[in-house]
């Protein structure tokens, strides 16, 4: 890389980084990095694109690029220590926000939040992106094809299994919710399984 | 075929309550601070990857003797750092890759012995104050990639099986993976690499210094010694202070060396014992020095 280039290439960054900050968050949270990691998941990601800023040709695909950073990321780190975080469906074990439990508001916010990441959880990684692609960002099954690199076909596909499988995870968390209390502490939650329940 | 019409946008898709559920994704924003928090960590990460390495290959430390190397342990354990896990990331799309693992614990192990001092709980700490750039600098120098991938010690990345392309992307060894594991340990050490600390370098040239060094060591790996130092001695033309004058030197002598100019290579070499009697390149010199 020349080096008079990185000025400009430092402002570039600057700009998209501010433009895409909180793409690049709720993407890599949707492709399950839990809140206590997506800090430092963010930041290798865009470590990666102010490396290879310079390759990156052509503005229109720039979003298609940062998300396909995010996919190499996230992807890495559930084929590594992130694994075992990895119990989809469980929505007793996914991490919930910590602060402020006093409200029922927020109880209830918490419980949706957590519900979301487990359905999301219990999809396939593929099937994942596709779905929160499609569902979350709003994006065109055509956009996403381009983005995945894949037939659209099987984006429909895709889309049609993720949608089975989020349903199915979300009506049972819904399920469950139904026989506890509308409000209870964070313990009782936790303790609170499957089989003793009935 | 046409794209399904959204769950959130049907209303007989989803009951209330699972809408709420769909909906809660605006909630998966971040909080107003991180935005702030994760730029200062990318550009401590950045900043000591640009200053302290070669964008290209550096070579092993060759039978590099560490000072002080009986009281390493503090460093030992630290895990990959996030830009280790970055670099192997982006190295990742769409090739193959190895990245070489084991010069972690050889700087570690450095930084550790000139942390005596410092907290055990971050070792890091005092860092800064203890070691000049030029001897950070030397003693985080990459292994070659290529060179390494033979070896053992190798952490080795293979494609993911995602569909991502950006196939044309060439493999560069990870950069300033210690170096900013410790900056981002403790936000004090910033002047880790000079007084590096905001988003940019103080100045590109640590990284033009850099570039030139590892073109130099390149042509001197593939045959090319007139060539090589040729570039070390722009290097020293432009750089004469410059952070990687251990680096430059040792390799003066080796193209000095691989070229037969013996007598200009022993002289150097003695020079360079003298001026660097613990130097990380010691084992790579001290063979063409006058015994």
């Amino acid at each position: 890389m020349a080096s008079e280039a990185e000025p400009i290439l430092q402002a570039g960054f600057r700009a998209i980084y501010d433009e895409h900050f909180n793409f690049v968050w709720r993407s890599l949270r949707r492709l399950g990095i839990p809140p206590a990691d997506v800090s430092d998941a963010v930041q290798e990601v865009f470590v990666v694109v102010h490396r290879r800023l310079h390759e990156f040709e052509g503005r229109a695909r720039l979003s298609t690029w940062l998300y396909r950073i995010c996919l190499r990321v996230a992807s890495d780190r559930r084929r590594s220590a992130y694994v075992r975080r990895e119990e989809p469906s469980d929505v007793e074990r996914m991490d919930l926000p910590d602060s402020g439990r006093n409200s029922e508001q927020k109880m209830v916010d918490d419980e949706e939040l957590a519900l979301l990441e487990a359905s999301l959880g219990s999809l396939p990684f593929e099937q994942r992106a596709v779905f929160s692609l499609f569902e979350l960002e709003r994006i065109s099954c055509e956009s996403i094809a381009g983005i995945l690199e894949i037939p659209l076909g099987t984006v429909y596909s895709r889309l049609r299994l993720a949608r089975e499988a989020f349903r199915k995870a979300m009506l049972r968390g819904l399920a469950r919710q139904n026989r506890m209390p509308a409000v209870r502490d964070q313990s009782s939650v936790a303790s609170n399984g499957r089989s003793h329940h009935e | 075929m046409s794209d399904p019409k959204r769950w959130c946008d049907d209303p007989r898709a989803l009951a209330d309550r699972e809408r709420q559920v769909l909906l809660a994704d605006a909630r998966l924003n971040p909080p107003p601070q991180a935005k702030t928090e994760i730029w200062a960590g990318i550009a401590r990460a950045v900043s000591a990857g640009s200053a302290a390495m070669p964008d290209c290959d550096a070579h092993p430390l060759d039978g590099a003797e560490l000072p002080g190397n009986g009281v390493a342990h503090a460093g030992h354990g630290l895990s990959l750092s996030g830009a280790v896990k970055a670099a192997l990331v982006g190295i990742g799309i769409g090739t193959s890759v190895a990245v070489v693992s084991h010069y972690s614990v050889q700087s570690k192990r450095e930084v550790t012995t000139t942390s005596l001092s410092s907290t055990p709980s971050d070792p890091a700490l005092s860092v800064a104050s203890s070691l000049s750039p030029s001897k950070v600098v030397a003693h985080f120098t990459l292994p070659d990639q290529d060179r390494r991938v033979s070896d053992g010690d190798v952490t080795t990345k293979s494609t993911a099986s995602m569909p991502i392309g950006e196939q044309n992307i060439e493999p560069s060894p990870a950069q300033g993976s210690d170096l900013s594991k410790l900056n981002r340990q403790s936000a004090g050490v910033r002047t880790i690499v000079g007084s590096v600390a905001g988003f940019a370098p103080e100045s590109p040239n640590a990284r033009d210094e850099s570039q030139l060094i590892a073109s130099a060591r390149r042509a001197l790996r593939s045959g090319n010694a007139a060539f090589s130092l040729q570039l070390l001695e722009r290097a020293e033309s432009r750089f004469p202070q410059g952070i990687l004058v251990q680096e430059r030197e040792a390799l003066r002598v080796e193209s000095l060396a691989a070229l037969g100019r013996t007598d200009e290579a022993r002289t150097r070499a003695d020079a360079f014992v003298r001026a660097y009697p613990k130097s990380p390149h010691l084992g790579r010199v001290s063979g063409y020095a006058t015994r």
